[in-house]
C-alpha cells in the first residue's frame, strides 16, 4: 500500500513476529546442540551445525507452509500470516547455511569445484537407495533463493500479482525436493526413528491441512445462487453478515465480498490488489475494508484506497427487500462509487420491515 | 476492462491450482517416503570401509599414540601381522589412504594397506617384514600429499 518502497515497513507487529522468530530459532538451535552433546558428544562441530540447521530449516518449512491453510480454515492463525515472508527469508537463510556448509564439508577439499563435484561425486541415478540426495537439497534450495529475493512487495508489484504468486508456487515443488532429499539421504542411515516419525507428523498434518481447506474452497465457489430477479442473484439474509465484516459469494468466475458497515451493504471484489488476499475475510477499521493478509484497506462504497494509495478493486450493485439480500454480479470498473444498500430499522419485533433498495 | 476482467478471475484458478497440486502431493510424498524406507540398507554400516569380519589379534606389539589416531602393529606372537589404526576423530582429508613404504615414499611402488576416513577402529593385514621395519605414510592422493608418517 506504500505510494513508495522501502527495504522492511517496520512497524511494532513486524518487530515482534521478527523477535519471536529470531528468538525461536536460537532457542532450537541451542536445544538440538545441547541434547546432542549428551546423546552424542563424539559429534564434530561441523555436523551439529549442518544437522541442527537442517532441521530446523525443515521445521519452518512446515510451519510456512500450514500458515496459509490454518488461516483458511480459522481466522485465528491470520496473525501468523501477516508476516510470513520473514519466516520465509528466515527459513531460506537457514537452508542456505545448511546447504553452505554441507557443500563446504563434502566437497571442498577435492580436486574439482564444490558445484562440479556435488553433481559428480555421485552419479547413480538409477538407484533410489543410492540418489544423489544432495543435488534434491541444492534445486530446493534454488527455489528459496528465488523466493527469498524476489519477497519483496518491489517484485510483488514489477512482476504482477499474477506472476509473482506463479512463481511462489514452486515452494510446493521445493518441499517435495525436501522431502526427497531428507528420505533418500539421510533417513537411508539413520537407525533411530525419531526423525521418521517426525517427518512422517509433519507430511502427514501438511497435506491433510492443504487438501481440508483446499476442498472447503472449492465447496465455496460451488455454492449455487440461481434465484434471479433483475440481474440480482438472491445471496443471503441480512442478519446473516456481522457488523463490519462480510460473506462471500462466488458468482461467476470470482468472489464478490459483501460488507456490513454504518447501516448498509456495501459490495466489492473479493480480491486484494497487493497479494490477491480475500477481501471478505477482512473487517471494517476506521471505516475502510482492511485485507486481512497485509492490511490494505479500500473504502466500501467505492473500492478505492483512502488517499494517497491508489489501489482500486470493482464494486458491485446490492439491494435488500426483507431481510433478503440480492447482489448484481456485474462489475462496475474498479472504483465506481455505489451508494450501498441501506438496512432498514428493525421493528419492536425485530425484523426488518422495509424494503430499500439504493443502488441506483 | 477484458484485461481487468483477466485480473479479477485470478485468484479463483489459483485456488484451484492449489488443491490440484496438494492432491497430487497427498499421493507423490507418501509413495516417495514408503519407497525411500523400502530400500533402506537392512544393516547400516557404522564403518563403510572397514573389514566387517577384522577382528584384533591379541598381541599389541608396538605402538605410536598421536593427536588424531592411534596406530598399532599387532599379531599372534612377537611378528606384525595386522596393523590397526583407531581414528579420534574425522579426518579432515578428502582422501587418506595408507602406504607401507620404505625409508623412500613412492605411492606408485610402495604398499597400500587401506584406506581410512571416519572416526573408529581399522585393521588391516600386513605381510611380516623379515628386517622388523615397519613405516607407513599417511596419503591424500587427491591432493598428492604425504599428511603424515608413523615409524616404528
Amino acid at each position: 500500500m506504500s505510494t513508495s518502497y522501502q527495504a522492511v515497513g517496520w512497524n511494532r507487529q513486524k518487530k515482534i513476529y521478527d523477535w519471536i522468530i529470531f528468538g525461536f530459532c536460537v532457542a532450537y538451535l541451542a536445544i538440538f546442540i545441547f541434547l546432542n552433546l549428551i546423546f552424542n558428544p563424539q559429534v564434530t562441530f561441523e555436523t551439529l551445525l549442518i544437522r541442527s540447521t537442517s532441521t530446523l530449516a525443515v521445521l519452518l518449512l512446515h510451519v510456512i507452509l500450514s500458515i496459509g491453510p490454518l488461516t483458511r480454515i480459522n481466522k485465528k492463525f491470520l496473525p501468523l500470516l501477516y508476516n510470513r515472508r520473514h519466516l520465509g527469508v528466515t527459513m531460506f537463510s537457514i537452508a542456505a547455511i545448511h546447504g553452505v556448509f554441507g557443500i563446504i564439508q563434502f566437497h571442498t577439499l577435492g580436486n574439482v569445484s564444490p558445484i562440479v563435484s556435488l553433481f559428480t561425486s555421485n552419479t547413480r541415478f538409477d538407484s533410489l537407495a543410492g540418489f544423489p540426495f544432495q543435488a534434491l537439497g541444492f534445486f530446493a534450495l534454488v527455489i528459496f533463493f528465488l523466493m527469498a529475493i524476489t519477497s519483496h512487495d518491489f517484485w510483488l508489484h514489477n512482476l504482477s500479482p499474477k506472476v509473482w504468486k506463479t512463481l511462489h508456487m514452486f515452494v510446493y515443488a521445493a518441499y517435495f525436493l525436501v522431502i526427497l532429499h531428507v528420505m533418500l539421504g539421510v533417513i537411508q542411515f539413520e537407525t533411530n526413528p525419531t526423525f521418521i516419525v517426525i517427518l512422517l507428523i509433519g507430511t502427514t498434518t501438511l497435506i491433510s491441512l492443504h487438501v481440508i481447506a483446499g476442498t472447503r474452497e472449492v465447496q465455496i465457489d460451488n455454492i449455487k445462487y440461481d434465484l434471479e430477479k433483475d440481474g440480482f442473484r438472491k445471496v443471503c439474509d441480512v442478519n446473516d453478515i456481522e457488523e463490519d465484516r462480510a460473506k462471500m459469494f462466488c458468482i461467476g468466475k470470482e468472489r464478490i465480498a459483501v460488507y456490513k458497515t454504518q447501516g448498509k451493504l456495501f459490495a466489492v471484489n473479493n480480491v486484494c490488489k497487493h497479494q490477491n488476499g480475500p477481501l471478505g475475510e477482512g473487517k471494517v477499521l476506521d471505516g475502510c475494508i482492511t485485507c486481512p493478509w497485509h492490511g490494505y484497506q479500500y473504502l466500501p462504497h467505492n473500492g478505492q484506497s483512502p488517499p494517497p494509495f491508489k489501489e482500486k478493486v470493482s464494486t458491485y450493485d446490492v439491494k435488500i427487500e426483507g431481510t433478503t439480500v440480492w447482489l448484481n454480479p456485474k462489475p462496475y470498473p474498479e472504483g465506481t462509487e455505489r451508494p450501498g444498500a441501506v438496512i432498514a430499522l428493525p421493528n419492536s419485533k425485530g425484523k426488518i420491515i422495509e424494503t430499500l433498495i439504493s443502488n441506483n | 476492462m477484458d484485461k481487468r476482467k483477466k485480473k479479477q478471475q485470478m485468484i479463483r484458478p489459483l485456488r484451484k491450482r492449489h488443491l490440484q497440486i496438494w492432491s497430487a502431493l497427498a499421493i507423490l510424498i507418501p509413495v516417495s517416503i514408503v519407497s525411500a524406507l523400502l530400500v533402506r540398507p537392512k544393516d547400516i554400516p557404522g564403518n563403510l570401509l572397514q573389514p566387517a569380519s577384522t577382528e584384533a589379534l591379541p598381541v599389541i606389539i608396538k605402538t605410536v599414540e598421536k593427536k588424531h589416531y592411534v596406530v598399532s602393529l599387532r599379531g599372534n606372537n612377537q611378528v606384525a601381522t595386522q596393523l590397526e589404526w583407531i581414528n579420534k576423530n574425522v579426518l579432515t582429508f578428502p582422501t587418506a589412504v595408507i602406504y607401507k613404504t620404505p625409508r623412500t615414499f613412492s605411492p606408485t611402488h610402495d604398499d597400500l594397506i587401506g584406506r581410512i576416513e571416519a572416526r573408529g577402529t581399522y585393521r588391516f593385514g600386513l605381510k611380516p617384514d623379515a628386517r622388523n621395519e615397519y613405516h607407513f605414510i599417511l596419503y591424500d592422493f587427491i591432493h598428492q600429499q604425504k599428511i603424515d608418517s608413523i615409524n616404528f
